[in-house]
């Protein structure tokens, strides 16, 4: 469905170095931050960045062309629906750009949890909304058999993110490439991993290897009050080491019995909602240092 | 993919936004008021009104205005990007926010030329339905031209700064005497409602000069627009 021969990317002082890559219908992870160029290779993939050298064929033909878009359901972050229309009227003018049946805005949109948002202007869109409406119209579309989405979770409404790992494996014959920085966001909806490192691609590993390539055990919990939970593991003697963003701890410890009590016990202490606990996949500077062996699936 | 519905998102934009609302009464304010005032004072004609005021301020401006809301403040490129994400074909979607800017400019600058002779005609002034109607015919001309003209402004530069380019350019252009003049809407537009001739161009030829204008701004801003 995609396929790049010796392709290389620049956008935003981020370089792709030639890289021949074949993804068909499943789906893919491109990982790196924007400066390894996975960001670059996505939007040359979506028709928005022309490559400097080398070729990418899409569906078969140029990813710029109308007619290959009309089958791709683009996502970047900073994404823009038309203003002035309502939701449930972009919906509807998509699919007739698509060449689509005619279907309820609430049967593409209740899906992703997002039916109140069918009478809704697109200007008084969140970001998080607007890429989730996005999404919906292009899951919901018969036509569209490939979706890049930009960091999947980041700036994604609420109910979509948690329905996103579902909907996306529901989508069997498509090609799904997401692009992203994060280990863990990856592992949450893809099925093989393309690892950039510096616009090199470094080597192409499934989900296994991801999750077993660690020295230590590591858990993730998502939690309603963060840092709570940070303060009460901080305490735990089995914590090596832990980190907090706004939604989620990592830890670390030495012995996974230990580290599973000792997160138990900050649960109860922190007395927080715990939405999930997750083993935590490799870093993205793990993997980068774990895989900088020669690449599988590269040229 | 039915062309009209990549004109539903321009038109969208003029009719739901109050960026060409709020010019074109501003404009339409100024305009009116000074054909009254000068009634008043008993100065007033319609072709005055048409020539000082209309013509070179009141319809670029409400054309420039137009524009900008159709293509929702930004650029040619930029304002057909949500169609173009969708398969929409990227030179259609321009052209087809463009065709509904230039309608929409020729249909309120006749039907505002038109009320200006109306609000100044004397007994001096011709027939006032005929002088009407030929002020409608030349403001649709004139406005279609000016629209487009700003169109092909909006597909140059960042965010369509050609746009305001583009009118300066008309301004500039349309009183300069030479043959660059014969450029640029202004020029046929003031010659259509009886003022200075476009260098040694007829009335009729200034017409077609303002469809020429019109139809190769059009291609020319669709033509701009690679992806």
């Amino acid at each position: 469905m995609i396929e790049t021969k010796l392709l290389a990317v620049r956008r935003d002082r981020a370089d792709v170095l030639p890289t021949t890559l074949k993804l068909e219908a499943g789906r893919h992870a491109l990982l790196g931050r924007k400066e390894d160029g996975v960001l670059a290779l996505l939007a040359c993939m979506a028709g928005d960045v022309r490559p400097r050298r080398g070729s990418i064929s899409v569906l078969g033909g140029a990813p710029s062309s109308p007619s290959v878009r009309a089958r791709v359901g683009s996502i970047p972050l900073g994404l823009r629906l038309p203003d002035v229309l309502r939701v449930d009227e972009t919906i509807a003018l998509a699919r007739r750009i698509r060449k689509d049946a005619p279907v309820s805005a609430a049967s593409v949109l209740e899906p992703f949890g997002l039916g109140a948002l069918a009478t809704h202007l697109g200007s008084t869109l969140d970001a998080g909304q607007t890429r989730a409406v996005a999404l919906a119209e292009a899951l919901a579309s018969p036509s569209v058999s490939v979706i890049l989405i930009e960091e999947p979770f980041v700036a994604m409404a609420p109910p979509a993110a948690a329905a996103l790992p579902a909907q996306l494996a529901a989508k069997k014959k498509a090609c799904v490439v997401v692009a992203t920085a994060s280990a863990f966001d990856a592992s949450r909806v893809a099925e093989d991993f393309a690892i950039f490192d510096r616009g090199r691609l470094v080597r192409i590993v499934t989900e296994a290897p991801l999750r077993a390539e660690r020295e230590r055990p590591r858990v993730r919990v998502v939690a309603s009050d963060v840092r709570a939970l940070a303060a009460a593991l901080a305490k735990q003697p089995a914590t090596l080491h832990l980190d907090f963003d706004a939604r989620s701890v990592v830890v670390d410890g030495d012995d996974p019995t230990a580290l599973a009590a000792a997160v138990n016990a900050a649960i109860v202490e922190s007395q927080t909602q715990v939405q999930s606990i997750e083993p935590e996949p490799a870093s993205l500077e793990d993997l980068q240092r774990e895989v900088a062996a020669p690449t599988k699936g590269a040229a | 993919m039915s062309f009209d519905a990549l004109m539903r998102l321009p038109l969208a934009r003029l009719v739901r936004t109050r960026r060409a609302a709020l010019p074109l009464l501003g404009w339409s304010v100024v305009a009116f008021g000074a054909t009254l005032l000068a009634r008043h004072a008993g100065a007033s004609s319609d072709d005055r009104s048409l020539l000082e005021i209309y013509a070179p301020f009141v319809m670029p401006l409400v054309c420039y205005a137009l524009v900008g809301a159709a293509l929702g403040g930004e650029g040619v490129v930029s304002a057909s990007r949500p169609l173009v994400r969708f398969g929409a074909s990227p030179r259609l979607a321009a052209l087809a926010a463009g065709i509904v800017a230039t309608v929409a400019a020729a249909i309120v600058s006749a039907a505002l030329a038109a009320l200006l002779v109306v609000a100044a005609h004397n007994a001096g002034d011709p027939p006032l339905a005929h002088d009407a109607a030929l002020s409608a015919y030349a403001g649709a001309l004139g406005g279609a031209a000016h629209a487009a003209f700003f169109v092909l402004g909006s597909a140059v530069g960042p965010r369509g700064s050609g746009r305001a380019g583009a009118l300066i350019v008309n301004w500039l252009f349309g009183a300069s005497p030479g043959w660059i003049s014969i450029l640029v809407p202004y020029t046929h537009f003031r010659a259509l409602l009886g003022g200075a001739p476009a260098v040694t161009l007829s009335e009729p030829a200034s017409a077609w000069a303002l469809v020429i204008i019109t139809v190769v701004s059009l291609a020319l801003a669709s033509a701009r627009v690679r992806r």
